[in-house]
């Protein structure tokens, strides 16, 4: 009987023995942390995560990185303003959306501090030894890059809510961290900006990647947002006015946002490459279906205000009372831009050529800027891909006309520069007077950059920085009843979870928490 | 076109079925009979060989004196024997007159008589149910009066009464102590929600574990091949499961084979399935033009209105295929027939037991393009290898096939979404009958957010093929008279094909002649196949001590256990298909083809005791304890323990306690320990990177980036539940009445959950599992059951109920949803997690200046939603949001009451849980949200004609501003509490030994039905949906009605 208890326990122990083996489980389709950063790949794969979140965060929350751009980000936040209006939710100058417990307003707040976080985690490792094999030079590019991305998501915390949290190191699950001021905050990015000055390569846009150009005029928009205007000036005399300049005017406007010749245009200081992200997770979100989101559901759609703020071709502003004025075609004789950014609804026949728009829109106002002419009429489904344009040459030429003008006595110079953007080939808008006075060249400098850069999501850092916003919505209201604004809304709303979940932040004023 | 097609389906259907019907019939009689043939030679066989002895007659009644018929009288030690007659009477040739007669039958204490020589009469004695009963507990057995834990336990007999495939749901309401949800209609797909006592944790599964036959699986037995069910509620019932057991462990256990003669059953049901609600549509073209105009009208939008002319024309051309009338619900929805067919073969010698199963069920679903098929079998045999030995070995196998159109099953991108947002002004296909797809009829007024559905349905399809099988083989060993010694292993492999096609097509505007092209028929193009297969081994031993020393009974078990499993799942896609007809990776464009893979692993490894101890069976304790080491966990924090200990005490056993004339019997019983949860990652404490974000070099290829997953705790580990249970049982009348009641506090500590980061992190998305927060539930559960007779009708009545309240006791910084995110509702410690947090309704603006004065900023109408302000403060603000009861039902519960005259029997179930609510939205509920076709309740829509304050405006929910956006309010909060007669059972039993000598015994026909009425005051599709509420339409459930027939030989 007793060697029945032997092989008992015998068996019930051999159980044990393989114990340790058994319960040490790794995962086994991905690398630990530990593991990571072998080789140069394995840096830029962990740099690809950070140019990813080169977007704007919206449309399906913080994960949906910047491939959405066009769709989620640029033209989004131009239907914001006076420009455009959509058909979602997203509106937050739309009556009573713009509240703490926004869940979109929630959103871009988190997805800016998510790719801060990665860009904090990646900056450390570039620092460390961890990454001994790389060139000084390249892990400097690298670490100049993380920069970039982290000074691009700190403004567009910063322009929006003004005094935020600054995290610049990796986070620790217990991290405790309250609002900085804006001036440091703003600091912080010039800081970022100038390591790209000094360590990005001079080179025009290609590759994706971020080039000593963009740190410039990154760092003349946030100058600009500072109103530190003899930095504007001091960065155009740096590099925009020197031989080291990569970037020139485009001969074709339309160029630039669409179409075979958008690549490798001289323009072009940074756009967000649209490949063809079908095949990700990313689903349809990313295919960038301009077409689908700006025509066909009616998402985006422009406002009659924006289109009547196209000039007539000699310069004089719209009238339906100019000898100009053509009551057939409001689109004819009309500063060119006009048709190229808007869809003429004389295009828009009643035998229904561009017939899935719906009633809502139809024979408003079709945002064109990123259409193509195949693509009409318009199709339901995939639709080729175009770039979203987040940095361009025209842009800096205006933000250089603006802070010589601010600085004031340089009318000259200002009208040449805001010419460069208006007698473009294709565009061929005549010259400003010279003798305009600093005041109405401003009101110039604004109207050039509403038709210059509409539905590039400028517009609404524009109406902020300005303290143009209210003024405008009560214009957007005529096209669109919803629209309101109130002064405390200059700045958003920090949201209602992060105040629940940090004690240490601050309600932001004005708003119902 | 479509309508015929599928009318001439269901004609070939029934067809096929009725033949179906006849030739397994035949088939299975000719089978039985030679089954039946051979065990009669045997036998004819076994009586030359012994050649002596006599014949014994007798009869069986029961205590009441009723003939009992099917009694199996069976000769000791041997396969001899016989059943009763009718009349309860039995006779076996050439029995001598020293044999044993072991008599036995369902219901009834098992009886040994000696056979002697004169004729016998035997009266069996009923199963005194409660106190004799032995119930399957973790890795055992035991007599039910001798349990101290808290145990619910249901029959295989009475789910049976239940036609359901899913024999989850037929659990439903028969298990005190379990809440079950079955969300949805879908055949193969009933997103069945299991709860025990509550909703325990926030961090990880609230589903219990079910194990059958000793093993923990994840797939159920079909109904008709259950023998038991017991749910383990208690700290000490389940503490036996330790790391797995908080949400509570659900034991089956399966058919087993009885010696004696072969027994074959064969079961047959044909079901009648409807849905129980559709919603109710307008469907008359014109109605809806004039209501769509004056949803136009209110909502501000220009432009799109239908003109009158157009309104008339429809109004005048009724009948004309230009100027259709469609009801697309009509389209949607069918009587669907399915139908199960289940064969049941068991019996045995004395060594060895056998139980065959084989289950097949075709399931057409009640929308169209649904469907499912299931085999399932499930064989058990076991043999004495000798005295001591006994060998066995279980194999379940299972294979499911569901069809599905390609659109997903619920929500926004439905295929029932989609029927909704058809305009009555047109129908699915051209009236030309060229069998072209419509877009619409009215290009400026109805653009379709929703493709043509019939193109869906034509040019989509998911399948889901599953195959699953367990191999279960087991040795016990009897080493003493008091010790015994079990090996048991499985190995389980599951195998799962998941495809999904969709395609294009072009639509057609029939009055403008338009075309539009690729429609497509799913948010997803081209085909998408994932194959993932799963292996788990198990092998568990466990040493059993059983021994009485006079008044002190003691039982004791230890165990090992050892489990492993591995997941692998292997993807691909194409999207380029140039038709529909092939819908193979082959088939399609290579240019656009993707693929994925994965693979996880884990383990966990167990020691387990348990030691009883009787007294007289009077005083009883009872103490567990269980060790899990999991892989989940890192080294030093991978061992979890989980203790738990009982008392039961049996007053009237004591002599100072005067005994009650009505009280049998009475058990108190309390018991406490803690139970584990596993939580849900695998791998939670490890720290990996992971592809995150994309972007492109070079604006063709595209790279995946790489990202710490996020922060990581090593030290993370089980989350602990504690459970404290107060219960008696009694037994009254006579062994008449019994009662069980059972209160419990339930707390659960440390809930293994992500922890709380601050946004300004970057990881408040990607935080560490932390062990932190708690939860409560308390309540109480009561079942009552009385069985009587009044002359010769034999009833029965049971009825529980079950309640349980649930607070958030720890949770750290309170969490409220956004606006327009889900359900709006707050996460806040003292409150029920997740309690509903929203506006309060208030009525409807009946003047624009009431509208203008209140301060809502979405600039209301009259005619709109008025919020009530609450904290007096002027404007609307999240101040004025409340907290609603309602997110956890107050109670629910189950009765049936049955009864049996001769050969007639009849059982009904009614279920119900009451005190939910659900917020509801979406289509059916928002007027022309996506463009769907509002519920006939909007012709009544407030007007100012027509004023009223409980109906609002019509609007386009699309375009219109409405108060569910800005401020969601208990408007939309419905309360769905239920009472349905879920089940209705009728059936007449023919006995059929006399007439077929045996071959046939009883032949039993019934009809059954589901669901067959509901009392509720929830006006959408079924008020039951699994978690709570959300989109208004979901697939709706099912109400069967179905007639069977059960044939045992």
């Amino acid at each position: 009987m007793k060697y029945k208890y032997l092989l008992l326990l015998a068996a019930l122990a051999s159980f044990a023995t393989s114990c340790s083996d058994l319960l040490d489980k790794n995962p086994l389709d991905s690398t630990t942390v530990e593991t990571f950063y072998k080789n140069e790949d394995q840096v830029k794969s962990a740099l690809t995560t950070l140019y990813g979140r080169m977007g704007f965060g919206w449309a399906g929350g913080a994960d949906v990185p910047g491939a959405t751009s066009i769709y989620s980000g640029i033209v989004a936040l131009d239907c914001c303003t006076d420009n455009g209006q959509m058909g979602w939710g997203a509106n937050v100058t739309q009556g009573g959306t713009m509240v703490p417990s926004n869940g979109y307003i929630q959103d871009y707040y988190k997805f800016q501090y998510d790719a801060i976080a990665k860009c904090n985690d990646f900056i450390q490792t570039m620092e460390s030894d961890k990454v001994s094999f790389l060139s000084d030079g390249s892990r400097k590019q690298y670490i100049a890059e993380a920069k970039f991305v982290r000074a691009w998501s700190y403004f567009n915390l910063t322009y929006l809510w003004g005094d935020v949290a600054l995290v610049l190191t990796s986070s620790t699950p217990d991290i405790k961290v309250g609002q900085s001021s804006q001036a440091d905050v703003l600091a912080a990015i010039i800081s970022d900006l100038d390591y790209g000055i000094a360590n990005l390569p001079n080179t025009a846009f290609k590759g994706g990647r971020f080039v000593k150009g963009a740190a410039y005029a990154m760092k003349m928009r946030v100058a600009l947002y500072k109103k530190d205007y003899a930095t504007v000036i001091d960065c155009w005399n740096k590099y925009f006015g020197t031989a080291e300049n990569q970037f020139s005017i485009s001969s074709n406007y339309e160029d630039v946002f669409k179409g075979d010749n958008q690549r490798n245009n001289p323009e072009i200081i940074y756009s967000f490459y649209a490949a063809d992200y079908t095949s990700t997770s990313l689903g349809w979100n990313a295919i960038n279906d301009v077409i689908l989101v700006t025509c066909s559901w009616g998402d985006f759609i422009g406002m009659q205000n924006c289109v009547d703020e196209y000039e007539f071709k000699d310069g004089t502003p719209f009238s339906k009372t100019n000898p100009l004025y053509d009551a057939t075609d409001a689109f004819n004789n009309r500063d060119p831009r006009l048709s190229m950014v808007f869809l003429d609804p004389v295009l828009q026949t009643a035998d229904g050529s561009i017939y899935n728009i719906p009633s809502v829109t139809k024979k408003t106002t079709v945002i064109k800027k990123y259409l193509l002419n195949s693509d009409l009429p318009i199709k339901h489904g995939y639709v080729p891909k175009r770039d979203a344009v987040l940095l361009r040459y025209a842009d800096v030429v205006l933000m250089y006309a603006e802070a010589l003008n601010e600085n004031g006595g340089q009318n000259a110079a200002v009208v040449n520069a805001i010419q460069m953007i208006r007698g473009r080939k294709g565009v061929n808008m005549p010259a400003l007077s010279t003798s305009l006075t600093q005041a109405q060249l401003r009101t110039a400098i604004k109207h050039e950059r509403r038709v210059e850069l509409a539905f590039e999501g400028t517009r609404y850092l524009d109406l902020l920085r300005w303290k143009d916003m209210k003024a405008a919505m009560v214009k957007a209201a005529a096209d669109d009843p919803k629209r309101s604004f109130d002064d405390y809304q200059y700045w958003w709303p920090i949201p209602a979870q992060a105040i629940l979940q940090n004690s240490l932040l601050k309600k932001t004023a004005g708003y119902t928490y | 076109m479509k309508k015929a097609l599928n009318q001439s389906l269901h004609k070939s259907h029934a067809n096929v079925l009725l033949k179906v019907i006849g030739l397994s019939f035949l088939s299975f009689c000719t089978v039985a009979q030679g089954a039946i043939a051979k065990t009669e030679q045997n036998a004819a066989s076994a009586i030359m060989q012994q050649a002596k002895g006599h014949t014994v007659t007798g009869s069986v009644k029961s205590e009441s004196g009723e003939a009992l018929i099917g009694v199996s009288v069976r000769v000791k030690g041997t396969s001899r024997g016989s059943i009763t007659d009718v009349d309860g009477n039995f006779s076996i040739m050439n029995v001598s007159s020293n044999e044993t007669l072991e008599i036995s039958y369902v219901g009834y204490a098992t009886m040994n008589v000696k056979a002697g020589n004169a004729p016998l009469n035997i009266t069996l004695k009923e199963n005194s149910q409660n106190l004799n009963e032995v119930v399957v507990v973790g890795y055992g057995t035991q007599k039910k009066v001798n349990l101290t834990g808290a145990i619910s336990t249901t029959s295989g007999a009475t789910l049976q009464k239940y036609t359901s495939p899913n024999s989850a749901s037929a659990l439903q309401g028969q298990l005190p102590g379990l809440q079950i949800t079955q969300g949805s209609g879908q055949p193969g797909a009933e997103s069945v929600n299991m709860q025990v006592r509550g909703f325990g944790s926030f961090g990880s599964s609230n589903t219990p574990l079910i194990v059958v036959d000793g093993i923990p699986t994840g797939t159920m037995p079909s109904v008709d091949n259950i023998e038991s069910v017991t749910v383990l509620k208690d700290a000490s019932s389940a503490a036996i499961y330790g790391s797995r057991a908080a949400s509570g462990v659900i034991l089956i256990t399966t058919k087993r084979g009885q010696s004696g003669r072969a027994n074959i059953d064969y079961n047959f049901n044909i079901a009648f399935n409807e849905s129980t609600k559709i919603p109710d549509l307008i469907t008359n073209a014109a109605d809806y033009m004039t209501l769509y105009n004056q949803a136009n009208d209110h909502s501000g939008i220009t432009g799109r209105n239908y003109s009158q002319a157009d309104i008339d024309k429809y109004r005048n051309n009724v009948g004309n295929p230009m100027y259709p009338n469609t009801d697309w619900m009509s389209l949607l929805f069918r009587t669907a027939i399915s139908q199960t067919h289940s064969l049941t073969v068991s019996g045995g010698s004395d060594r060895t037991t056998y139980s065959f199963n084989f289950n097949y069920v075709d399931q057409p679903g009640v929308q169209v393009g649904y469907s499912f098929n299931r085999f399932t079998s499930q064989s058990n045999i076991e043999t004495q290898i000798n005295k001591k030995i006994k060998a066995g070995l279980n194999i379940a196998v299972n294979y499911g096939h569901r069809v599905s159109p390609g659109s997903e099953d619920s929500g926004q991108n439905s295929l029932f979404q989609q029927f909704m947002s058809q305009a009555p002004t047109f129908s699915p296909y051209l009236a030309d009958g060229s069998g072209r797809y419509t877009e619409n009829a009215f290009p400026t007024s109805e653009y379709n957010l929703k493709t043509n559905p019939m193109l869906t349905l034509d040019l989509s399809k998911k399948t889901y093929n599953s195959f699953y099988t367990q191999v279960n083989p087991y040795l016990q060993v009897q080493l003493t008279d008091w010790l015994s010694w079990d090996i048991n292993g499985s190995f389980t492999y599951s195998f799962s094909k998941n495809k999904q096609f969709g395609f294009n097509a072009n639509t057609y505007n029939f009055v403008t002649n338009v075309m539009s092209t690729n429609r497509s028929a799913t948010t997803s193009k081209g085909l998408s196949v994932t194959d993932a297969n799963s292996i788990s081994p198990l092998l568990f031993s466990t040493l059993k001590f059983n021994k009485t020393f006079g008044d002190h009974s003691i039982g004791a078990m230890i165990g090992t256990q050892i489990e492993y499993s591995k997941s692998e799942s292997l993807g691909a896609g194409r999207q380029l298909y140039t038709t529909a007809d092939t819908q193979e990776i082959n088939a399609g464009g290579s240019s656009s083809i993707s693929n994925s893979g994965t693979a996880s692993e884990n383990s966990l490894l167990s020691y387990f005791g348990r030691i009883n101890y009787n007294y007289k069976d009077k005083y009883l304790l009872e103490f567990n304890m269980r060790a899990d080491a999991s892989s989940r966990f890192a080294k030093d924090s991978r061992w979890g323990y989980f203790p738990s200990v009982s008392l039961g005490w049996r007053p009237f056993k004591e002599t100072f306690i005067p005994k009650i004339s009505w009280m049998d019997d009475l058990k108190l019983r309390a018991s406490y320990g803690s139970l584990g949860n596993l939580g849900n990652s695998l791998y939670p404490y490890q720290s990996v990177m992971s592809t995150n974000g994309f972007y492109s070099y070079d604006g063709s290829t595209i790279s995946s980036g790489m990202a710490v997953n996020g922060l990581v705790n090593k030290s993370i580990s089980w989350e602990v539940t504690k459970v404290f249970d107060l219960g008696f049982d009694v037994t009254l009348l006579d062994n008449k009445f019994f009662l069980t009641f059972d209160y419990f506090n339930k707390k659960t500590t440390g809930i293994l959950r992500k922890q709380q980061m601050i946004f300004e992190s970057g990881y408040s998305s990607s935080s560490p599992y932390i062990n932190s927060g708690a939860m409560q539930n308390t309540g109480f559960e009561l079942s009552a059951e009385y069985r009587g007779k009044i002359d010769k009708v034999n009833f029965g009545v049971k009825w529980n109920i079950q309640t349980f309240k649930n607070k958030v006791t720890k949770f750290g910084n309170p969490e409220i949803t956004s606006n327009g995110e889900a359900i709006p509702s707050i996460i806040e410690e003292g409150k029920p997690y997740g309690s509903f947090y929203l506006y309060d309704w208030d009525g409807i603006f009946q003047t624009q200046a009431e509208a203008d004065a209140s301060g809502q900023t979405n600039k209301p109408k009259a005619g709109d939603i008025r919020i009530k302000d609450h904290d007096g403060k002027a404007g609307i603000s999240s101040e004025d949001k409340i907290l609603v009861d309602g997110k956890f039902p107050k109670y629910s519960t189950g009765l049936t009451l049955s009864a049996n005259w001769k050969g007639l029997d009849v059982t009904a179930f009614f279920y119900g849980t009451f005190g939910q609510k659900i917020f509801v939205y979406g289509s059916g509920y928002e007027p022309f949200f996506l463009q769907s076709i509002p519920t006939k309740e909007w012709l009544n829509a407030w007007t100012p004609e027509n004023k009223s304050n409980t109906m609002p405006a019509v609007y386009d929910a699309q375009h219109y501003r409405s108060a569910f956006n800005t401020y969601p309010s208990t408007y939309n909060l419905k309360d769905n509490s239920f009472l349905r007669l879920k089940n209705l059972n009728i059936g007449w039993t023919f006995n059929m030994a006399k007439v077929t000598k045996n071959v046939l015994n009883s032949v039993r026909v019934y009809f059954a039905g589901e669901n067959l009425f509901t009392i509720t005051k929830f006006k959408g599709l079924d008020p039951e949906r699994a978690g709570n509420g959300g989109y208004y339409v979901t697939y709706p459930q099912n109400r069967v009605y179905s007639l069977g027939l059960n044939v045992k030989f």
